[in-house]
């Protein structure tokens, strides 16, 4: 066959730089749609994102290639596989657990469950085996992890009932717990205990007619919640007198103080100023 | 324009009758139905490593489909001698190449639905849980590997199939580093290197843009409008390259 070559076929490139350039502003409103997952495609070096380094350590040189083929949610559920094969190997591979449920977080941000237990493990588990003086220091950790996966799961009520549920019950911070509890409130399908916690959290902070109003509106939701009815009737049946309520805010100002004892928490002070 | 459907309608016969797509395929099928005897192993994260796998199986069996497609449109027939049986018809060499990728894409189109339906429908069996979102990720991967296939066809027409298969593969990882690249030349201090990279930041393909695996997994909503910027990313990009394959395969002197 004789050689030729077409050269009004060149000018074809003239159309396709021009296209090529129409393509910039595109992809770029891709990257800046609201809804365009960002945090998914982030891969990067240095203090920005320190997931790049974190997949090197935890994952290994195939988890770099995965993540550059493109395979980020296959490394992310063998980091998961391996975050429990690390647990069950006991206390001992709890500290090895961090970086690895760091870095599943940083690389599958909506991954709700793995904030949840990376917070869980930091505040609760490793809180627990560190020493004395790095126990507050493990608590920050688990609240900041729970913080930063509110930040990009704001729709979810997971992480601040967990958040909630550890300032009131690890840290009897009853005041800190309350705007938890709330936040937990506004989200969709927030399971009903929450309504009670947040009335125990008020009850404990002395604020007996918000917690009153908070169990009657747990019996507006549902008349046959039992726990609501019988605190409603208690709350009543208290508040008649004020000598029986203050004897019933002493009471639960001792139980509390006897779980703050055991746990070397400050103790609580005379509340009863009742608002 | 009959002449590119006629092209394209035998590229799809020809493609279907091949063995190597077929076992890609079965084996693409097959690592879906085993993946679901694995999920023992993620207790409590079933439903999320069901799918992950599933969708990361259709990527990586159609990516493999993408390159064996690209590199089996033009370089076969050259080798072969076939093309010049149709050349010397009244087809030009831009509607040939135009035939064999859009017959192609059919069939890689016909596999990536067979491959999502088989994951929907076992996960309905597995979990009784009825997922056809999960589609919608399929349509980014669908216009990654449109524009895969254009890339790896236009390798193959100056290119030997080693050669392209190679490229393929490099340009698929690129196009997953881009976020990566973005952040060397934001952070390069000489600016002939921050303006190559930015270049080739703009230039080369962006899979990251077209990648919605992980918020499809994780429920998150997907307006039609993103997923209209996408197409127009995926289908301006494929015309692109395609024009450039168009004037390589052109110049090719055969």
């Amino acid at each position: 066959m004789k050689a030729y070559s077409h050269k009004r076929a060149r000018w074809a490139i003239v159309p396709a730089l021009a296209l090529l350039g129409l393509l910039f502003p595109v992809s770029q409103r891709i990257e800046n749609d609201p809804h365009y997952p960002k945090e998914y495609n982030q891969f990067m070096l240095g203090p920005e994102r320190g997931n790049t380094l974190s997949t090197i350590r935890e994952g290994g040189t195939v988890a770099i290639m995965a993540m550059m083929g493109g395979f980020r949610p296959l490394v992310v559920n063998l980091l998961w596989l391996k975050a429990d094969e690390n647990w069950h190997s006991g206390a001992s591979g709890w500290y090895k657990l961090n970086p690895i449920l760091q870095t599943i977080c940083e690389m599958d941000p909506h991954f709700i469950d793995a904030w949840s237990t990376f917070g869980w493990h930091l505040a609760w588990n490793v809180c627990a085996d560190a020493a004395d003086q790095d126990k507050p220091k493990w608590i920050q950790a688990g609240i900041n992890a729970y913080k930063r996966g509110q930040y990009f799961n704001p729709d979810h009520y997971d992480l601040y009932k967990d958040l909630a549920w550890l300032y009131q019950d690890k840290l009897k911070d009853y005041q800190a717990a309350i705007p938890e509890w709330q936040e937990t409130l506004k989200r969709p399908d927030a399971p009903i205990y929450v309504r009670h916690m947040l009335a125990h959290a008020y009850e404990n902070t002395w604020q007996v007619d918000r917690a009153v109003a908070t169990w009657k509106e747990c019996l507006r939701i549902d008349r046959r919640d039992q726990v609501a009815r019988s605190a409603v009737d208690w709350w009543a049946e208290q508040t008649s007198d004020k000598q029986k309520l203050d004897a019933e805010l002493m009471r639960i100002l001792e139980r509390e103080n006897r779980i703050r004892k055991t746990r070397r928490l400050p103790l609580a002070e005379q509340p009863f100023s009742i608002k | 324009m009959r002449s590119i459907f006629v092209i394209a309608r035998n590229t799809v016969s020809d493609a279907l009758s091949r063995i190597v797509l077929q076992i890609i395929l079965v084996f693409g099928i097959m690592f879906l139905i085993i993946g679901f005897f694995f999920t023992f192993m993620t207790p409590g994260e079933e439903d999320k490593m069901l799918k992950d796998l599933g969708i990361s199986a259709i990527t990586v069996f159609g990516l493999l489909l993408a390159i064996y497609m690209g590199i089996s449109l033009i370089q076969p027939e050259v080798e072969r001698r076939t093309i010049y049986a149709l050349l010397a018809k009244p087809v030009r060499r831009l509607e040939f190449m135009l035939g064999k990728y859009l017959g192609a894409i059919a069939v890689l189109a016909l596999s990536v639905a067979v491959m999502g339906i088989v994951l929907v429908g076992a996960l309905y069996v597995k979990q009784a849980v009825w997922s056809p979102s999960l589609l919608i990720g399929l349509v980014g991967i669908f216009f990654a590997l449109m524009i895969m296939t254009a890339l790896v066809m236009m390798l193959s027409t100056f290119a030997s199939s080693l050669m392209a298969t190679f490229g393929g593969f490099l340009f698929w990882a690129i196009g997953y580093s881009q976020p990566f690249i973005k952040q060397l030349a934001d952070h390069a201090e000489n600016p002939v290197s921050r303006g190559l990279l930015l270049v080739l930041h703009e230039v080369l393909p962006k899979f990251t843009n077209l990648d919605l695996r992980l918020a499809v997994v994780d429920g998150t909503p997907i307006p039609v409008q993103l997923l209209a910027k996408m197409a127009a990313y995926g289908l301006g990009y494929t015309v692109v390259v395609i024009a450039v394959a168009g004037i390589l395969f052109n110049e090719r002197e055969m």
